[in-house]
C-alpha cells in the first residue's frame, strides 16, 4: 500500500514538472517567434527552464555553410573565396598533339574520298581529342559527307 | 501415284508459309530529302525495306552510337536511297532517350532523322512495327 502512494506521488510529481516545462516553453517560443527577424543567435540564455537552448535556424544555417564551403576549399586547396575549379589542365604537348590531329584530320577529307582506310584513320584520330575538337571534326566530316565533297566508297556507313 | 503425297505436302508447306506472313504490312523503302541550298536534309526508311523489298544494292539506313570510355561520345545516323542520295547527322549530347533509342534498332525499325545545316541531328525517330518487316 506504501508502495502505491509513493509510485502516485512520483507520478504526480513528473505531471505538475512536465506542466511547468509546458508553461515555461510557451514564453520561450512566443520569444523567440518575435526575435526570428533579427538574426542573432541567443546561446546559453538563461530561462525558467534550466538548461534550454534557444538558436536561430538561419544563423545556424549560415554557420553550417560557411564550415562546408571552407573543408570544400581545404580539399580542394583553395581559398573559400576563391571559386571550384572543375577543369581538367592540358599539358602544352598535348594541345600541340591535338592541334597537328585536327590537322591531320583536314588532310584526311581534303583527298577527296571517303573510304576505308579514311573511315579507320579517323576513328582513331577521333578518340585522341578533347570532346569539343571531336564534335568539330565530326560536323566537318557529316557536313562535307552530305554536301558530296567527300565521295564515300566505304563498306558501310562512313563513321 | 506415289507423286501424289509429295505434291499434296508441298501445296501445304505452301499455304502455311503465306498465313505465316499475314496481317498489315508496309513497304518503306529508304528517301532522302536534301535540302535546296544547305546540307541538310531529312532521311527515313525501314531496315527490313532496304535489305528484302528492294532490289538495288545502294539503299540502306542506319543509327550507331560510338563511346570513348571516360569521355563523351556521339551518336551517328546515315541514309542512302537507291538513287545514290545520302544525308547523315551526329549529336554529341545525345539524352538517355537518344541512346535507349538507338540501342532498340532491330529488322523491324523505321528510322527517320533530320540533319541541320552544320551536320547535327535535329530529330531521330526510331519506330518498330510488325508491319515492316
Amino acid at each position: 500500500m506504501n508502495k502505491l502512494i509513493a509510485i502516485g506521488m512520483l507520478v504526480l510529481g513528473f505531471g505538475a514538472g512536465a506542466w511547468w516545462n509546458h508553461q515555461a516553453g510557451s514564453t520561450d517560443g512566443a520569444a523567440s517567434v518575435a526575435s526570428a527577424t533579427t538574426p542573432t543567435a541567443k546561446l546559453w540564455e538563461p530561462s525558467l527552464s534550466a538548461e534550454r537552448v534557444d538558436i536561430d535556424p538561419s544563423v545556424l544555417r549560415a554557420l553550417i555553410r560557411e564550415e562546408v564551403i571552407a573543408a570544400v576549399a581545404t580539399k580542394l586547396g583553395s581559398s573559400p573565396t576563391s571559386p571550384i575549379r572543375t577543369q581538367n589542365v592540358v599539358s602544352p604537348e598535348k594541345q600541340a598533339q591535338r592541334r597537328e590531329t585536327l590537322g591531320e584530320i583536314d588532310a584526311l577529307m581534303a583527298g577527296g574520298v571517303w573510304g576505308n582506310e579514311q573511315r579507320l584513320s579517323f576513328q582513331q584520330k577521333l578518340a585522341t581529342l578533347d570532346p569539343e575538337q571531336r564534335e568539330h571534326a565530326l560536323l566537318q566530316a557529316v557536313t562535307a559527307l552530305n554536301s558530296g565533297i567527300l565521295r564515300i566508297t566505304t563498306d558501310g556507313p562512313p563513321l | 501415284m506415289r507423286k501424289l503425297p509429295v505434291l499434296a505436302t508441298a501445296v501445304a508447306a505452301l499455304a502455311a508459309q503465306t498465313s505465316a506472313y499475314a496481317g498489315y504490312h508496309s513497304t518503306s523503302p529508304v528517301a532522302v530529302y536534301k535540302n535546296s541550298g544547305n546540307p541538310g536534309g531529312i532521311a527515313n526508311g525501314s531496315v527490313y525495306s532496304a535489305r528484302y523489298y528492294t532490289s538495288d544494292s545502294t539503299q540502306y539506313i542506319g543509327c550507331q552510337s560510338v563511346a570513348y570510355p571516360g569521355s563523351s561520345g556521339y551518336v551517328f545516323c546515315s541514309a542512302a536511297d537507291s538513287k545514290g542520295n545520302y544525308l547523315s547527322c551526329m549529336t554529341s549530347n545525345a539524352d538517355d532517350t537518344t541512346r535507349t533509342a538507338i540501342a532498340s534498332v532491330n529488322t523491324s525499325s523505321f528510322i527517320l532523322f533530320q540533319a541541320d545545316t552544320s551536320g547535327k541531328c535535329s530529330i531521330i525517330a526510331i519506330s518498330n512495327f510488325s508491319y515492316t518487316l
